[in-house]
């Protein structure tokens, strides 16, 4: 329940048949069950079925980022997003800034082993080496945006609890509101997140992050608009606003292109290093 | 010597400007001819008898293109630098950065022409970084990517999988780029007859500088890298000349200071891993040929190991990042000299970004285990302009005399500056 837009997480116009009988197996079985026990079924089913949703074996997103707040100018960061999934289910993932000039060219390198491991390369032009970094980091903004290092991981849903809470409108939308609580206090920055679970698409519309009070969230992420991208639905724009703050980072995907065959050789240490490796296969 | 660096500065130059024309002329795949970085800075030396104040510029200018396998590189950069007081000077520095023809498929890369080599994983000071060229000008209070130019060389590079071999050869020796002979971060002083790494010698008043030896070949070097799960190593052999001068005291009537670049042999183990909340680099380096001076002034030169073991890590899961060094060097030699033969330091750097990336405080420092030699460099700045960056900062020096912090304890420095990238 973790994906955010970085990941532009597409789903399906038709959802596989597999799917729907799973779905309406768990909610037979589940109406025999006390309600608590029911509710927490129901979300986890519904984490499930948001995580595992088809997204293409691999897309291409190019990504323009805003910085924005109250009495300053805003930033702008250009990105590309590459990322594919390979037969052992290890997910690979590369992001070049492309603008401004004085981030141009850096690489963020990361893959997430099919057990839960993850390796994380970073590259910097400047110093012209890839340099292995912590990729367990939780908090720390990245690239001081809204995101956090946590944000932008794809957290599989056994790593919370699920229960659903209540249905609730997102602006036309009627959603499902699912709340995720990490199992293990230590293994994320959040005591808990809301989801607001688009039942067609299951995007989440509306997503908000309690970090210090469970009664009182501390991030907003909105999605804004969203389209079916050759049939995946893809977030193509969203902004998650820091309510103390009211600083906010809105992310637009400019093209997000799927299942273009990423060769394999884009996520190593030498594309991540030669922009020029990376430059062909650019949308 | 001197008109073989000359050439490959006009050389890059030349490439430059032809490829000025050819960017007004041509329609290249991909060309990007650029003005790379502009910066400023000025400063205030409270502290020297003989310097009161430092300014300096730089510009940086790059073209790049490529069709098909092949790429190419052309650049070259302008220093300004000023230095007021009874020891003054003025001087503007052409130099040239990337200038390369690359050939490149899916499991080699060929550069030839001068490029950018720089070994190793650590920050700050990395036992295995021979090849590349030392940027002296400013002694090390510059970072790193500042304190290394590009060097003349042909690399031959091959990828696994999962590994990488590069091997470089240095058909032309380049020494570093060293400051004026008047900078306060000359390494020798004349004046005072005070060497760095040495400390006071009073012979070496009034001293003259000569240099030596720059003719040849850099020398050469293979290194081996692999990335493993959750653990990156790599081992490497070269046979290279110190880009840094090392000065041989030749006594006489009028005692001359003779700048050699000694060739060494140096084999380098590296690792990188991640453990316990922090990235961890580690880099060890066996050297045999180290530049000494006896208490006789006889020069000599003796085998070294260098070893530094650095942390990476966000205290807190903070976006404040700490970098921490242990470095060490230790000589092997019975005779007794005038150099250090035993160093341990403890260097470092915390970097806090604040309000959300619009200011950025930082704190680097160097600090001597077994002897006193500090160095201590907080810098405040402001980057919430993309691509600029105001900043001002202060560099503070101390320690024994035959130590770096020692030898510049008069040139505490209080700066403010801007820079750009474009």
């Amino acid at each position: 329940m973790n994906r955010t837009p970085f990941n532009p997480m597409p789903t399906p116009s038709v959802a596989p048949r597999r799917t729907l009988l799973q779905g309406g197996l768990v909610v037979l079985t589940a109406s025999a069950w006390p309600r608590w026990a029911r509710a927490a079924d129901d979300g986890l089913a519904l984490a499930r079925r948001v995580h595992e949703r088809p997204d293409g074996q691999d897309v291409t997103s190019v990504v323009t980022m805003t910085l924005s707040q109250e009495g300053s100018n805003p930033r702008e960061r250009k990105m590309l997003v590459y990322r594919a999934n390979d037969a052992k289910g290890v997910v690979s993932t590369l992001i070049r800034f492309t603008a401004p000039a004085d981030i141009q060219g850096t690489g963020l390198l990361t893959v997430d082993a099919s057990d839960g491991g993850t390796d994380q390369w970073i590259y910097l032009p400047a110093m012209q080496r890839v340099r292995r970094v912590d990729a367990n980091r939780q908090g720390g903004r990245f690239v001081n945006s809204d995101y956090y290092f946590e944000d932008l991981k794809d957290r599989k849903p056994a790593a919370d609890t699920h229960r659903v809470v209540g249905r609730e409108k997102v602006g036309d939308v009627l959603c499902d509101v699912l709340e995720s609580v990490p199992v293990q206090a230590d293994n994320s920055v959040y005591l808990k997140r809301l989801s607001w679970i688009d039942p067609k698409s299951l995007l989440p519309l509306r997503l908000d992050f309690f970090e210090k009070r469970a009664d009182q969230p501390s991030k907003r992420l909105l999605i804004t608009r969203r389209e079916q991208v050759q049939g995946y639905w893809t977030v193509l724009d969203s902004t998650l606003s820091d309510l103390e703050t009211r600083h906010q980072t809105r992310l637009q995907v400019d093209k997000a292109l799927y299942d273009r065959r990423l060769p394999a050789s884009l996520f190593t240490s030498r594309a991540l290093a030669d922009e020029r490796q990376e430059r062909e296969v650019r949308p | 010597m001197k008109s073989t660096r000359h050439t490959w500065r006009v050389a890059a130059l030349g490439l430059l400007g032809a490829t000025g024309l050819l960017a007004a002329t041509a329609q290249a795949q991909g060309l990007d001819l650029r003005l790379d970085r502009l910066s400023v800075e000025v400063g205030a030396l409270p502290d020297h008898p003989a310097a009161d104040g430092l300014a300096r510029a730089s510009a940086a200018v790059s073209a790049k293109g490529a069709s098909g396998d092949w790429s190419y590189a052309l650049g070259a950069r302008m220093d300004a630098a000023s230095q007021s007081g009874s020891q003054h000077f003025d001087r503007v520095r052409l130099d040239y950065t990337e200038n390369y023809l690359r050939w490149q498929n899916e499991q080699w890369q060929v550069t030839g022409g001068t490029q950018n080599v720089m070994w190793g994983r650590v920050d700050e000071i990395s036992p295995i970084d021979r090849l590349s060229r030392t940027d002296l000008t400013h002694a090390m209070i510059d970072r790193l990517p500042e304190r290394r130019r590009a060097v003349p060389a042909i690399r031959a590079e091959s990828f696994g999988d999962k590994s990488k071999l590069d091997v470089v050869w240095l058909p032309v020796f380049e020494e570093a780029v060293m400051p004026h002979d008047r900078s306060v971060w000359h390494p020798v002083d004349t004046v005072n007859g005070r060497i760095l790494g040495i400390g006071s010698l009073p012979a070496l008043v009034g001293a003259q500088i000569r240099r030596a030896d720059v003719d040849g070949s850099g020398g050469a070097g293979a290194r081996w890298t692999l990335e493993g799960a959750g653990f990156d190593y790599g081992v490497s052999l070269q046979r290279a000349r110190s880009s840094q001068p090392y000065y041989r005291v030749l006594p006489g009537a009028t005692v001359v200071l003779q700048a050699v670049h000694p060739i060494s042999t140096v084999l380098g183990a590296e690792f990188e891993t991640e453990a316990a909340g922090a990235t961890w680099r580690a880099e060890m380096a066996w050297s045999s040929d180290n530049p000494l001076t006896t208490t006789g002034l006889q020069y000599r030169t003796a085998r070294g190991l260098a070893w530094v073991v650095g942390a990476e890590f966000f205290p807190g899961d903070s976006e404040t990042r700490v970098t921490l060094q242990l470095a060490g060097q230790r000589i092997h030699t019975a005779e007794a000299v005038l150099d250090r033969t035993r160093m341990t330091y403890l260097t470092g750097e915390v970097a806090h970004p604040f309000a959300q990336g619009r200011w950025r405080a930082d704190l680097r420092f160097s600090l001597g285990l077994n002897d006193r030699d500090n160095y201590v460099n907080p810098r405040l700045a402001y980057t919430g302009i993309d691509q600029h960056e105001l900043f001002m900062a202060a560099h503070l020096f101390g320690g024994a005399a035959n130590t770096l912090g020692g030898f510049y304890r008069r040139n505490d420095a209080l700066t403010v500056g801007w820079q750009a990238k474009f």
